[in-house]
């Protein structure tokens, strides 16, 4: 062999496989990871801003519940929680909006 | 059935598809791995750690890739770097370099002496010169190519080719002024 051709058959013998599922795995796995670790960061602030929204609110809830009762008595009971559901539910849908607009942005 | 360009799946990647961005690590893994493997020399496993921190931080700076035809470039150009980091690291001494290809098999054809001695002269050489060799001498990059990845003029990268194969093919028994 000429040292050319040495230098070629050591070179070769470091090239990794065309096709590596399991260092593809490996990766698919860690940008995986980092993807979610990101939505959850991205997701902290507006949860807070949520949970601050729904602070400021309060003051408010007795008279949408006052509002509320007007509509009947058999539903009484349950507007407390009802009140809560839906502002839960409307500061989750906002936050869901405002990560997906976040995420295209 | 159509083949997507490396500039479809960098452009698809950079608007947020994670399955384009699989389809970049599917072709360029074996080259960047490559470069790695013998710009840092070692074991496989730290070349193969620094090539999954490489692909990492692409993903995370995609939307910098100017020009996503050349993403292959830029994909060797952040390996690069990487691996300067990796061997200014203080953890990384003189001695590992001339440990080179200690966990290669010997191919067949070259004796244990010539691994040696290539391994040797591959760990003497400075870190730009044997990233000019990886890339141009065992993967067949052109200078200009090298240049653009590696972010030396292209005279530099010529220089550095030249004097790495000399190195390399003397320490092999070639003559003086291979």
């Amino acid at each position: 062999m000429t040292p050319e051709q040495k230098m070629a058959a050591l070179f070769a013998v470091e090239a990794p496989l065309a096709r590596d599922f399991a260092f593809e795995a490996r990766m698919v796995q860690r940008i995986a990871t980092r993807r979610f670790q990101a939505r959850i960061a991205a997701m902290i602030p507006l949860t807070i801003a949520a949970a601050a929204i729904l602070w400021g609110l309060q003051p408010l809830w007795p008279t949408v519940q006052a509002t509320l009762a007007e509509t009947g008595a058999a539903t009484r009971d349950l507007l407390p929680a009802l009140v809560l559901t839906a502002s839960a539910g409307a500061a989750a849908a906002v936050v869901v909006w405002l990560a997906g607009r976040l995420r295209r942005a | 059935m159509i083949v997507a360009t490396d500039g479809d799946l960098a452009r698809a990647a950079r608007a947020g598809s994670d399955a384009a961005f699989g389809r970049l690590v599917q072709r360029h893994q074996a080259v960047v791995r490559a470069f790695l493997r013998r710009t840092l020399g070692g074991g496989w496993a730290e070349a193969d750690d620094v090539a999954q921190e490489t692909f990492l931080a692409a993903w995370r700076s995609m939307r910098s890739l100017k020009d996503p035809e050349g993403v292959r470039s830029w994909l060797l150009g952040i390996a690069w770097r990487r691996a300067q980091d990796r061997i200014r690291s203080v953890q990384r001494g003189a001695r590992r370099d001339r440990d080179w290809l200690d966990a290669v098999e010997t191919p067949a054809g070259v004796s244990h002496t010539d691994r040696m001695a290539m391994a040797a002269a591959m760990g003497e050489l400075a870190p730009d010169v044997r990233a000019c060799v990886a890339l141009c001498l065992a993967d067949g990059f052109s200078n200009a190519e090298a240049a653009q990845a590696l972010g030396l003029p292209l005279g530099t990268v010529k220089s550095h080719v030249l004097r790495g194969r000399a190195k390399l093919l003397k320490a092999l028994g070639g003559p003086d002024d291979a």
